[in-house]
């Protein structure tokens, strides 16, 4: 018994995880030996303490208690073949180990990855929070130059009213004005019908005076009588001259 | 005599394993070939290599299992 | 360890094959010949759906907006599955078979996991669990093309573009392929698992030996040890490649029956 307690002092280091199984950090106590023994710039000292570091406990004291307590009851569970070493302890190494190894060097990266996840959807929902606050305050300024609206709407329509009332103004004396052009158009007309028929009287006096006076010089006595009254005429002119 | 004969079977059971290796081989052989040539298409293609390697893996074994029946259960 | 009950075996050395044996944890006989009980399988798919339950439970995150760590595994794994059956079954109408491939793939990549946990049973390497998966999603994509096409469904085994004399032959053939998807569906997945825990057990009994031999070559042994660490983790990759292979395979069984090619 004690030669094979001896040959697997090693194996109760390993054991630990399955004694102590909720413990997260013994995982990686059991990993990191495998992996980091291929760095040989680690320090010792600053190596011994990590490990150290990783046991579960606050102080060394704690630390040590834990360390013998674990020892002990591996050395009981083995002694009195509550555990036995065999194959399957070598599984559950290898097994452990990718476990480990996993959440030792897998977890920070899947840490790394979830929390730019969130951070990617944290950025996406502020911003958008932002925008939003942004369109508000945008559309407060749009509606606060509206403040003088009723003012403004006031005056608006005393304008239109005016407006509307001059319009009305205008059309009056468009009418006005049109009915003074056309009356004056049937003015024109009628001076102008006036006129013609005043030109054609005396058109037609002058023509029958002319064609009298033709009648009457065609008769020789009243040529000589003429005649007699020119020359009366002109003694009359020489003797006064 | 049966004993014998079950490691013979065994031995020819684990030739199986040739074609899955090769399998494999022409996978990632080609997954190489494939992202060399064109390299923007690494992610789909890698994707696929783990598919068709899933696959070849697969008959591998199921030489390997025939062999391990054969050894230890026929 | 138990005691040897694995048939004939009748060597003093553990059979790797011993860590797939079935027991009763708990059984009771009722009535006369009914025996009823919870098996080791039974206690670890119970386990599983647990521990799924659990994860779920903190991916809740109390239903806030940004999601916590654990949210962000779930769904990316939701992501995952939704462009898996989006891109192999249909981008549109094929969306109403995305529970049931998510719910098969988380099962079996539970148990897959939980397999991979020292000193546990991997379900899913059982072909009792496997083939009765397989053996029903087959058929139910059977019945499913039946139900859509009636008996059109036939021109599935009717290879598009093949001359007449051969038709009888290729009929055959692909009546013969669609029959072994049941088997080599369960099949693949099953023997994976089963020889890759196998394999790991077989490797660490020979190093076990190794190791106890003596104090040199306990350190020897470290070399093989390092062999089935590395092992180990290829194992854990094909817990997860094959739950995503047989959930590829199932959309594209229901993909030919929706489709017929």
């Amino acid at each position: 018994m004690a030669s094979r307690l001896a040959r697997t002092a090693v194996g109760a280091a390993r054991l630990r995880p399955s004694v102590v199984p909720r413990v997260l950090p013994a995982l990686s106590t059991v990993a990191s030996p495998r992996y980091s023994s291929g760095v040989p710039s680690e320090d010792p000292k600053t190596k011994a303490q990590s490990i150290i570091d990783s046991l579960p406990g606050s102080n060394l004291m704690s630390k040590t208690a834990i360390l013998s307590s674990a020892a002990g009851l591996s050395i009981y569970a083995l002694s009195n073949e509550y555990y036995v070493v065999n194959e399957e302890t070598v599984v559950a190494f290898c097994l452990l180990s990718v476990w480990g190894g996993l959440i030792k060097f897998g977890g920070p990266l899947y840490k790394k990855w979830a929390d730019e996840q969130s951070d990617k959807i944290k950025n996406i929902l502020n911003s958008a929070r932002a925008d939003h606050t942004q369109a508000v305050k945008t559309r407060i300024g749009d509606v606060k130059q509206m403040s003088g609206v009723i003012d403004i709407t006031k005056t608006l329509f005393a304008v239109s009213k005016e407006t509307a009332k001059l319009e009305a103004e205008a059309y009056e004396l468009e009418q006005r004005t049109a009915l003074a052009a056309e009356a004056k158009t049937v003015l024109d007309s009628w001076v102008r019908y006036e006129s013609q028929v005043k030109q054609r009287q005396q058109k037609e006096l002058a023509q029958t005076v002319i064609a009298k006076v033709q009648k009457e010089l065609e008769n020789p006595k009243v040529l000589k009588q003429i005649l007699e009254q020119s020359v009366a005429d002109v003694e009359k002119i020489v003797s006064k001259a | 005599m049966i004993q014998v004969a079950k490691i013979i079977g065994t031995g020819l059971a684990t030739t199986g394993l040739i074609g899955a290796g090769i399998g494999i081989g022409v996978v990632f052989g080609s997954l190489i070939i494939g992202v060399s040539r064109n390299p923007s298409l690494k992610s789909q293609l890698f994707a696929y290599a783990i598919l068709g390697f899933a696959f070849s893996e697969a008959t591998g074994l199921f030489a390997l299992m025939m062999a391990f029946l054969l050894l230890y259960v026929a | 360890m138990s005691t040897l009950s694995f048939n004939n075996i009748s060597t003093e050395v553990l059979s790797p094959l011993n860590q797939f044996e079935i027991r009763d944890l708990l059984s009771i006989d009722a009535l006369g010949n009914l025996h009823i009980s919870i098996t080791n399988i039974g206690f670890y798919l119970t386990i599983g759906a647990f521990f799924f339950l659990v994860i779920n439970l903190l991916s809740i995150n109390y239903n806030r907006l940004v999601s916590n760590s654990w949210s962000i595994s779930q769904e990316s794994l939701y992501a995952t599955i939704h462009s898996i059956v989006t891109s192999q079954i249909n981008p549109r109408n094929g969306q109403i078979y995305f529970p049931f491939i998510y719910t098969l793939f988380i099962f079996i990549l539970i148990n897959n996991l939980i397999g991979m946990v020292p000193y546990s049973f991997a379900s899913t390497s059982h072909f009792v669990v496997t083939f009765a998966l397989s053996f029903t999603i087959v058929l139910g994509a059977t019945i499913l093309g039946f139900q859509k096409h009636g008996l059109e469904f036939f021109s599935l085994l009717v290879p598009a573009g093949c001359p007449l004399a051969l038709l009888p032959l290729l009929v055959l053939i692909e009546f013969i392929s669609y029959l072994a998807r049941n088997i080599s569906l369960g099949l693949r997945l099953a023997a994976n698992i089963l020889s890759g825990h196998m394999l790991l057990h077989i490797l660490a009994g020979f190093t076990y030996n190794i190791m106890t031999s003596g104090i040199i070559f306990f350190f020897l042994g470290l070399i093989p040890l390092a062999f089935i660490i590395a092992f180990s983790g290829l194992e854990l990759g094909i817990a997860f490649i094959q739950a995503q292979v047989f959930v590829v395979l199932t959309s594209g069984y229901i993909k030919d029956a929706l489709d017929l090619h």
